[in-house]
């Protein structure tokens, strides 16, 4: 019986406890505070939204010009030449052959066999060209030739005969008297 | 018409009118709910608040996703699951102590409804129950709060509702045998920690 009344006793101590275990009421207001702050979320989530596009466009920004850094450094323009013809007239500039990697690698540093480039090395200094061969510039005679080559037949026949005729028969002077004939030699002509 | 200490939504909200309205009408009528959830897991008044503000937020987030036909249960579900988030790890509560008030008022002849509003005996039950395993834990802590029947813990858990009554009922015997072992005075001769 003692035993009967021991397990109903801890039946309903069980069940007074569980009943009070969650049965809680919150502090006075917390349906106000929720409110003010389901209404604080649309300014703070704008503000998020700002700062995740300023952050997004920063980093954008930031691979953009470190690409155009990368590039501006792997290909470096040409150097050229001007290229001049017989008369000593320039005809044009033609981009210089870029050294070689053994010719760019500093020759007191590198230890090994003549005549032969690791192809590491010459993977990292060989020269990148956008174009094969590289595009030169027009120089000046030859644009006033493409824009003379444009021109009619008869307008390009009068330009190029404006030069000096080789075709006529050529006079030969006589040359002038030396200032002292006496001393010169007799010559074959004058036998 | 407006009450005293009542705030309206009628200022700018996140959401369309209709939802707003709904939304409203759901943290009148279950905000308590939802606190007593996350407190019947974090035990501590402050922690349930924050947890309850945090359902409410989250719930607000995905209400633009979302098309709600239960908000009792839906709020339910996220409340819990905050909570679980939000739980402190490896809390001890000493038993020692409180087996011994438990046993003197027993002797002093103080009847079950006295001893249950003892804070030592509510720190014994919170400490009798961490001690439970996960899948009993759980519906067991669910059922305390007195809004919640079988349906909504099977639901909220996402388990049959036979699964709940099973668990619930060996939950509640490992409880008793427990609980009159302290009340016999067998609690000192085990240690707290080895006590399932």
């Amino acid at each position: 019986m003692d035993s009967e009344n021991q397990k109903q006793f801890v039946d309903e101590l069980l069940d007074a406890g569980l009943a009070r275990y969650s049965n809680v009421a919150p502090r006075p207001g917390l349906e106000g505070r929720i409110l003010a702050d389901v209404r604080a979320e649309p300014g703070r989530r704008s503000w998020f939204v700002w700062a995740g596009w300023l952050a997004s466009g920063a980093v954008a920004a930031a691979i953009i010009l470190g690409v155009l850094a990368l590039m501006r450094l792997r290909t470096p323009p040409p150097p050229t030449v001007p290229v001049v013809a017989r008369g000593g007239v320039q005809i044009g500039l033609v981009p210089t052959p870029r050294p070689m990697a053994r010719q760019l690698a500093a020759p007191e540093t590198w230890h090994g066999r003549p005549g032969r480039v690791h192809g590491r090395d010459a993977r990292a200094t060989a020269p990148r060209q956008a174009a094969f061969p590289s595009p030169a510039p027009l120089s000046e005679q030859e644009k006033l030739l493409l824009a003379c080559l444009k021109l009619p037949p008869e307008t390009q026949e009068s330009i190029f005969k404006k030069g000096p005729d080789v075709s006529e028969e050529l006079e030969i002077k006589p040359l002038p008297p030396l200032a002292d004939d006496s001393e010169m030699p007799e010559s074959e002509n004058d036998r | 018409m407006a009450v005293a200490g009542q705030v309206s939504l009628s200022e700018p909200f996140p959401v369309a009118d209709t939802a707003a309205n709904e939304f409203e009408a759901a943290i009148r009528d279950h905000s308590r709910l939802v606190y007593r959830i996350a407190f019947s897991v974090l035990r501590n008044h402050h922690d349930a608040e924050d947890a309850t503000q945090e359902t409410f937020m989250r719930c607000l987030r995905s209400l633009r996703r979302t098309v709600v036909r239960d908000w009792r249960a839906w709020l339910a579900r996220t409340s819990w699951r905050v909570a679980l988030d939000r739980r402190p790890r490896g809390r001890e509560i000493s038993m020692d102590d409180a087996a011994e008030t438990i046993a003197s008022l027993r002797v002093a002849g103080a009847s079950a409804e006295e001893m249950a509003g003892n804070r030592q005996m509510e720190a014994l039950l919170e400490r009798l129950i961490s001690a439970l395993p996960t899948e009993l834990r759980e519906p067991l802590t669910l059922s305390t709060v007195e809004e919640l029947a079988s349906p909504d813990i099977a639901r909220i858990l996402g388990i049959p509702e036979g699964s709940v009554r099973t668990r619930l009922m060996r939950a509640r015997q490992i409880l008793k045998e427990k609980l009159s072992a302290v009340l016999e005075g067998g609690h000192g001769q085990r240690k707290p920690e080895t006590i399932r």
